[in-house]
């Protein structure tokens, strides 16, 4: 086997395993949050409080629906002998979380730093991530946009910047 | 007439009419930089020209941005206006599968006929029109707000409970901060900074752009890309078809002219903007297609639908901005500002005393977006290309300008961190097949609801609400507008299946992520 293919099967493996649809913990996580707005409501003027006390209502039982729908499908599933795949597996989820987690860092550098010197940082840092292989490409992108943020931003629309 | 022509074609407009379509046209690009931002942005500029030069230039911008914003929505799935955002359902989908340039030229005739159509109407049907649009209400609005929630059973997809529960969550958003008939502040927690409620552009590039690079890491390596560094998409796979053959033109006008009509009626009431516009647009052309499940998967006619739709918002938002002073959308109070600033003031009186000002810009508005098609049959040939550059360098260059797009509009960093919460917030919606599009959609008419619904029982007073809804015809016409948008489609659906499928189709025949 190569690389990929092991890759692959790898990559087969990682569903497997799940018993419960995942709807039914989304829609378990969605009811939580629709009694907490509806708790943190109550000390709202009556007006005010009108129309949250709606939406939270409307996304409980739309989620009540949710959960008895996965439950059932969960159900059926396994009376197939089947399982539910998993909803984040680690070996794909992890480029989503590590994307997320230095645009994080990114943006605590603009916050804290500056935004430009962020820039330089981040744009190559993400390449590098990203394996782009060529650095002119790095160099070039990280130049061109930093540039293109300065002239457009700062020089034309006369922003503040961070 | 030989007045207002000798005023329309100086030097002076002329110049404002190609400045207003340039700038308007790159600011619309930029995500997070709206059209209200541009013309905000250029209004100081005018101070020393030209009344007519300068609102040529204002209302060029407009009606531009909210073209240019829909070059990023196709390419990028990063709407470029709040406006684009309907566009980029089906405008991403077409450019991934290789219809990139060919999206964008729908786009760029769809909008320059919503903007000629809006246009036309402003000069010839302005006052009759805003006349109609006073008979509009409180209880009216609240009825087109839920009018307008329905559109979301369309946006769902296969699944309308997700798709409801996604309009549900919007709902609960577009709660917190301070609430707009009471002033209590709501969900805030104690941060004065979200007294101001959820910033709306931050959200939507969070929901739209960032969970759309977090899927694109995903992919790239699904695809085994990050390891060769491969480019995932080319200049060639983006086609080389652009603008629509003759024939397919013909077949597409009739939604062009719905759509058109159906912004231009959103525009003149005010407080409905271009963003609303776009999504009955393009729900417009759901309704109407005998193909529905191309939807959200690549359909040419979601495009056309909504950048109709939106660009004709704009000619119907100067509607009641010029003749009652009352602006139709966030863009034309601005616009207000700098028709006052240039000594204007809205009404009859503009349209007798001042008519060889306000008649010259009304023309110049219109040739705004023709021009806005030469410019655009350019432009969208030079910005495709940056389709052509690999996904592992764009996702880096995407995420840089979303993080500055959701700082400018405010200038605040709160709204950067509101953004990046979106964004994970919205790749789990995308992981677990929940429309991202509804909750954009509710968080936008939210308000509207609440305001009307809030307004209706104060004029009831002790009447009951139902009667109170029942006196008012044009609250009957909306509420069953309502319901027939609800059950018409489960009808039809529910037919579809039973011919297409047959009875052996199970609900829960297949799961994956």
């Amino acid at each position: 086997l190569n690389k990929k293919q092991k890759e692959e099967r790898r990559m087969d493996k990682t569903p497997g395993g799940g018993k419960v649809d995942h709807d039914v913990y989304i829609g378990l996580v969605l009811i939580a949050f629709g009694i907490a707005g509806i708790v943190n409501a109550q000390a709202f003027p009556p007006a005010a409080k009108r129309f949250p006390m709606l939406a939270c209502g409307l996304m409980i039982v739309l989620s009540l629906i949710l959960v008895i729908r996965g439950l059932r499908r969960g159900a059926a599933i396994r009376k197939g002998g089947g399982t539910i795949a998993r909803l984040f597996p680690w070996d794909t989820a992890k480029y989503a979380l590590i994307t997320f987690l230095m645009t994080g860092i990114y943006i605590a550098l603009v916050e804290h730093v500056d935004f430009f010197v962020a820039t330089v940082i981040f744009v190559p840092a993400m390449m590098i991530f990203m394996r782009v292989k060529k650095k002119w490409v790095i160099v070039l992108s990280t130049a061109g946009i930093t540039f293109f943020c300065w002239f457009m931003f700062v020089n034309q629309l006369h922003i503040r910047m961070p | 007439m030989p007045e207002i022509i000798a005023n329309l074609f100086t030097v002076d407009v002329l110049i404002a009419l190609i400045l207003g379509v340039f700038v308007g046209m790159i600011i619309g690009i930029l995500p997070g930089l709206g059209a209200t931002m541009a013309i905000a942005l250029m209004i100081p500029m005018t101070y020393g020209w030209d009344p007519t030069a300068s609102l040529v230039l204002l209302c060029s911008i407009y009606t531009t941005a909210t073209f240019g914003g829909s070059m990023s929505a196709i390419l990028l799935c990063t709407p470029g206006t709040p406006s684009s955002a309907a566009t980029a359902q089906d405008g991403y989908e077409l450019t991934k599968q290789g219809r990139g340039l060919e999206a964008m030229g729908i786009s760029t005739v769809s909008s320059v006929f919503g903007g000629v159509v809006g246009g036309v109407a402003l000069l010839l049907i302005a006052p009759p029109l805003a006349q109609f649009a006073l008979r509009f209400s409180s209880p009216e609005y609240f009825f087109i707000a839920l009018f307008g929630l329905t559109i979301i059973g369309s946006l769902a997809g296969n699944d309308p409970l997700k798709g409801f529960l996604s309009g549900a969550l919007g709902l609960l958003f577009c709660c917190v901060g301070m609430d707009g008939n009471t002033a209590y502040v709501r969900y805030a927690f104690g941060n004065i900074r979200l007294y101001s409620g959820i910033a709306m552009v931050p959200m939507m590039i969070g929901l739209f752009s960032v969970s759309q690079m977090m899927m694109q890491a995903e992919r790239l390596v699904k695809a085994g890309a990050i390891e060769k560094g491969q480019v995932l998409n080319d200049s060639t796979a983006l086609g080389t078809k652009f603008l629509p053959t003759f024939k397919e033109f013909i077949h597409l006008l009739p939604l062009m002219i719905r759509a058109s009509v159906l912004g231009l009626l959103i525009g003149i009431l005010p407080g409905a903007g271009g963003d609303i516009g776009s999504w009955v647009g393009y729900n417009e052309a759901k309704r109407t297609a005998k193909d529905r499940s191309k939807f959200g998967h690549g359909a040419l006619e979601g495009v056309c639908g909504s950048e109709a739709a939106n660009n004709a918002v704009c000619g119907g938002a100067y509607i009641p901005l010029l003749t009652l002073g009352i602006p139709g959308s966030g863009a034309a109070a601005v616009l207000m500002g700098g028709l006052t600033l240039h000594g204007l003031a809205p009404g009859s009186t503009l349209f007798t005393k001042n008519a060889n000002i306000v008649y010259p810009i009304i023309i110049g508005y219109i040739l705004a977006n023709l021009l806005m098609a030469v410019v655009g049959v350019f432009a969208c040939r030079k910005v495709v290309k940056v389709a052509a550059i690999p996904m592992n360098v764009i996702t880096p260059l995407v995420l840089v300008l979303a993080v500055i797009g959701a700082y400018a509009i405010n200038i605040s960093m709160f709204d950067v961190w509101v953004m990046l919460a979106f964004g994970l917030l919205g790749y789990i919606m995308r992981k677990a097949d929940f429309p991202t599009a509804p909750c954009v959609l509710a968080m936008i008419l939210g308000p509207m609801a609440e305001k009307g619904l809030h307004a209706s029982l104060q004029m009831a007073l002790k009447q009951n609400i139902v009667l109170f809804f029942a006196g008012r015809p044009l609250c009957v016409v909306f509420f069953l507008a309502t319901v027939a948008s609800i059950v018409i489609p489960l009808v039809l659906n529910r037919r579809d299946r039973k011919t297409k499928e047959g009875p052996e189709s199970g609900a829960y025949t297949a799961v994956d992520d």
